[in-house]
């Protein structure tokens, strides 16, 4: 029996328990309901015993004054003696009562001996009744009252014993329903004590039952339990378990025991591994090459690993415990230490940012730095973490590549200057020799041969050339620096075609290189692009192909119109071809693929520069080529749209005359030039004006004073001038009241886009760049004088 | 006389606790019958102490018994209780203590019981004591020679309905308005 209680887990003894105490209470609560509803009863009962003992009794009394004493024998022997006629109607008044008392008396229910009295009785009041019939009659008669009394004589003797009977009678059914009450009473009483007593039993036991219980299955397993907690060790739980149940079925404090030491396993597990990672950080801490120190907030050493003491040469046991100032300078250590005191509030510049500093080896010698600080939380106080290397060597690299550094930039910044200065002076003589060129193709005075014409246009184009290889060597510095130029606009490519073959033609007839240019077979062909960069291109190409041709090769320029609404333009030759492995270096700047000892001379820039002004232009380039066959190159550039060729009016027929429209009256002109050249050529532009007539000055001071005496209508001036800088005269002439306003134009070969944007900056109404364009300065003059 | 009275007042204590305890002491219509047959001969023998007798007993023989339906005991009771005024009218009554304690004795029973409680029974001991309050008026008449007892003789009649007593009360009560006239 007690083996099976001992089976039986604590949900199931609750349960059990539950279910008894519930039996015990619906026992005790039954025995109440038992007992009300029996006394309820019970009190029924004993009211309907009450009830009719009591209408009996009633009834008893009326029949005893019926045919008692002053009843019935009353009323009959007055009314014979008196002759009362009251007394007769009193009599069967009474005869009438009884009557209906007997009848009264049956109703309640009666016995056999109760309905054997009752008819005594009822015979009595019969004799009655005849009684008064006869004594009435007899009266009437006149018979004497002894006659009459004779007659009419009744026995009332079984009346009043009858009544004695129901007397008793009724006693005994008062007693007898009382006693059955009683009865009645003591066995409803002894089922409630019963009841009881059993509840109260069952109770006791169940008590009994569940101390043991509490005592035997869980008070003493949690003993236990605690006990077997105690002794774990909680550093390692060395292989300590809990006791389990010993029997079969172990109940939920068993369950418990099984489930604590799956979790002390799973704690063992976890603390191994623990201190697996441990060792393994350990070893990282102390084997990793760069210095790991932590401090608490006070700022007192607590780790200082192998690391650490290579970089300060100190051993961890000197310094754990040490502020942490002993590694800083010692000219610092007090600025350090204030730091660590408010690091709260220096936490956002140095938390998590790497840092140069300097730092400070045990033999006092100083070193850079680089330290990383991070915060740590460890349960409930804030520590810092460093982590540091000494960066002695890097320091030094970046010093030597700072030195590098400044270096190229001096020579970047020599080549930007000798650019700007070969500019300058390339410029200043491409000046005259198109400036006069243009003045005789455009002389109205002495005009020329259609020979000589072509020859001055020869010079002409050629210098432009000239030019614009300059331009092109100026553009390699603009293209390096993003800042190429262009301005889009629809043309004709085949007119560029056009002079872009008449300009190598010569140079193709010198290489004898035949030169076939298929424009013919297209009427017009409208392109959206700058002109001038599209022109620069083919020369490039046109160039390359002459230069790199086969002698007596060919080569063979042509155009088509592309679905997708471009122009494709080709340039073949029938040169040595470029090799498939050097293909892919083709476009690289100052990569010549090889041909840099040649003969041939060239930069190796100008398909470099094609292909970014190409693709600038929203354009293509390509190639394709084979040694031994030759090469074709080709761009493509997008058509112009025709909303784009109603805007552009250079397409318009237009006339192009040097001296323009200007009537204006007498005017002067200030040209301040240090170039006698240059003054000649724009004499010579001015004469071709009407009543406008030319001083100048050879230096910015003359040029001041001339302008300042005379009445002087608008200033050419050149930037770089001997003395006194163009800018600077400006800036003097912007100062006086009688120069303030004359309109002051820059005439200079400084075209780099730096100079050109500091002379707008200075207030130049116009900034023309040599060589001129005889047009434009007239164009500009014409403007500004009006 | 005051006995059956009180007998009222005892029943309905006894058997007021609901309808079907009711006054029922095994009286039917048939005895309630009987009575008020003998309170009709009563009148017929009042009349004859009247000095307008003949006329009277002409007008009397005149009167018809009406025959009745759908009556209940508590009709009858109703009945009843017109022709006890006119009896104490005739009677020359005044109110005094005893009528007043009888009065009080049927509010209390009536009180105790709805209309429906009204049994045969009850209205026997109503009838019955009214017999015997004409009978103490009619023996206070000058003699004639007519002998009392009769008037409390059983007779057995059979099949009789509140309808067939209420019939008779009416009667009584016609005829006691015939004799009121005759008394003013």
């Amino acid at each position: 029996m007690l083996n099976v209680l001992k089976s039986i887990n604590i949900a199931t003894f609750g349960k059990i328990s539950v279910v008894t105490l519930a039996l015990i209470m619906a026992m005790s609560v039954g025995a109440g309901i038992f007992w009300v509803i029996n006394a309820k009863q019970l009190d029924i009962k004993f009211s309907d015993y009450e009830k009719t003992t009591e209408r009996k009794t009633a009834l008893l009394a009326f029949m005893q004054g019926a045919i008692g004493y002053g009843g019935l024998i009353h009323s009959v022997n007055n009314f014979v003696l008196r002759k009362d006629i009251s007394q007769l109607i009193n009599g069967h008044e009474s005869v009438l009562e009884l009557d209906v008392i007997l009848r009264a008396y049956r109703q309640i229910g009666i016995s056999p001996s109760e309905e054997q009295a009752l008819s005594k009785i009822e015979l009595v009041r019969s004799n009655y009744r005849q009684a008064l019939v006869r004594a009435e009659i007899l009266i009437r008669q006149g018979q004497p009252v002894e006659e009459i009394d004779r007659v009419i004589k009744v026995d009332d003797g079984p009346a009043i014993l009858a009544l004695k009977e129901l007397k008793k009678v009724v006693a005994e059914q008062r007693y007898s329903s009382i006693r059955k009450l009683s009865n009645q009473v003591n066995s409803t009483s002894r089922v409630v004590i019963v009841s009881a007593i059993s509840a109260g039993v069952i109770l006791i036991l169940l008590s009994v039952l569940l101390a043991w219980f509490i005592r035997v299955r869980i008070v003493s397993p949690i003993v236990t339990l605690v006990n077997a907690f105690d002794s774990v060790d909680p550093e390692t739980i060395d292989g300590t378990r809990l006791p389990t149940s010993s029997t079969a079925r172990p109940n939920e404090l068993g369950q418990l025991a099984i489930s604590g030491n799956r979790f002390l396993t799973a704690i063992e597990n976890q603390l191994t591994e623990r201190r697996l990672a441990e060792d393994k950080l350990s070893a990282i801490v102390e084997n990793t090459g760069e210095g790991i120190v932590t401090i608490n907030s006070s700022g007192e050493i607590e780790l200082f690993n192998q690391g650490a003491e290579k970089i300060f040469g100190y051993a961890a046991s000197e310094v754990i415990g040490s502020n942490v100032a002993v590694l800083v300078p010692e000219a610092e250590r007090l600025e350090h230490d204030r730091f660590v005191k408010q690091s709260e509030i220096h936490a956002p510049r140095i938390i998590n940012r790497s840092r140069d500093l300097q730092g400070q080896r045990k033999n006092g010698e100083l070193f850079p730095l680089e330290l990383n600080i991070a915060p740590m939380e460890v349960g409930t106080n804030n520590k810092f973490v460093g982590i540091m290397r000494d960066v002695s060597k890097r320091k030094l690299q970046e010093l030597e590549l700072i030195s590098a550094r400044d270096a190229a930039e001096a020579a970047n910044l020599a080549k930007s200057e000798f650019l700007s200065s070969m500019s300058h002076e390339l410029r200043t003589p491409m000046n005259a020799i198109l400036g006069f060129g243009q003045l005789m193709e455009g002389d109205p005075v002495e005009e020329l041969s259609p020979r000589q014409l072509d020859y001055v246009g020869q010079i002409l184009r050629g210098g432009e050339h000239l030019l614009e290889l300059i331009d092109q060597v100026l553009e390699l510095s603009k293209i390096e620096s993003g800042n190429l130029t262009y301005s889009l606009e629809a043309f004709d490519v085949i007119d560029v075609m056009e002079e872009a073959s008449a300009m190598v033609a010569k140079s193709a007839a010198e290489n004898g290189i035949k030169f076939k240019n298929l424009k013919d077979s297209h009427d017009k062909l409208l392109v959206w692009a700058d002109r001038s960069r599209v022109r620069q291109v083919l020369l490039n190409l046109l160039s390359n192909a002459i230069k790199y041709n086969s002698k007596n090769g060919t080569v063979t320029l042509d155009a088509e119109v592309l679905d997708t609404s471009e122009i494709k333009i080709s340039i073949s030759d029938t040169g040595y071809g470029i090799p498939e492995n050097k293909q892919a270096h083709l476009f690289e700047p100052f990569n010549r693929l090889g041909r840099e000892a040649g003969e041939i001379e060239g930069t190796g820039i100008g398909l470099t520069i094609t292909k970014q002004i190409v693709e600038l232009l929203d354009g293509h380039v390509g190639f394709d080529s084979k040694v031994g066959e030759g090469s074709n190159f080709w761009v493509t550039f997008p058509l112009a749209a025709t909303s784009q060729i109603l805007q552009d009016s250079d397409l318009l027929p237009h006339a192009h005359t040097l001296a323009g429209n200007f009537d204006m009256g007498q005017k002067t002109i200030l040209y301040i030039e240090d170039n006698p050249t240059n003054l000649r050529l724009m004499q010579e532009v001015i004469r071709q004006i009407p009543d406008m007539q030319m001083l100048s000055a050879h230096n910015a001071e003359i040029g001041l004073a001339v302008a300042r005496e005379n009445k002087t209508d608008i200033i050419l001036m050149d930037i770089n001038l001997p003395g006194m800088s163009g800018i600077d005269a400006l800036k003097v002439l912007r100062t006086h009241s009688n120069t303030s306003e004359i309109p002051v134009i820059a005439l200079t070969a400084a075209a780099m886009p730096s100079e050109i944007a500091a002379g707008k900056a200075a207030g130049f109404e116009d900034y023309i760049i040599k060589p001129i364009n005889v047009p434009e300065v007239l164009s500009a003059l014409n403007k500004h004088m009006n | 006389m005051r006995r059956l009275k009180a007998l009222l007042v005892v029943f309905g204590l006894f058997f007021h606790m609901s309808p079907a305890n009711a006054l029922d002491l095994g009286l039917t219509p048939n005895h309630v019958f009987n009575i008020w047959t003998n309170i009709n001969a009563t009148l017929e023998l009042y009349v004859k102490s009247l000095p307008r007798y003949p006329e009277i007993n002409t007008q009397f023989k005149n009167l018809k018994l009406f025959k009745f339906a759908g009556k209940k005991p508590s009709d009858v009771l109703a009945q009843l209780h017109k022709v006890r005024q006119k009896i104490h009218k005739i009677a020359g009554y005044k109110e005094n203590l005893d009528a007043k304690l009888t009065l009080v004795r049927e509010v209390i029973f009536q009180s105790r019981d709805d209309i429906s409680a009204v049994t045969p029974s009850v209205v026997y001991i109503h009838s019955a004591h009214l017999l015997v309050e004409i009978v103490t008026m009619i023996s206070k008449r000058p003699n004639q020679g007519q002998l009392i007892s009769p008037f409390f003789q059983d007779q057995n009649f059979t099949g009789k309905v509140p309808s067939d007593v209420f019939g008779l009360v009416e009667l009584a009560d016609r005829r006691l308005e015939i004799i009121l006239k005759n008394l003013r």
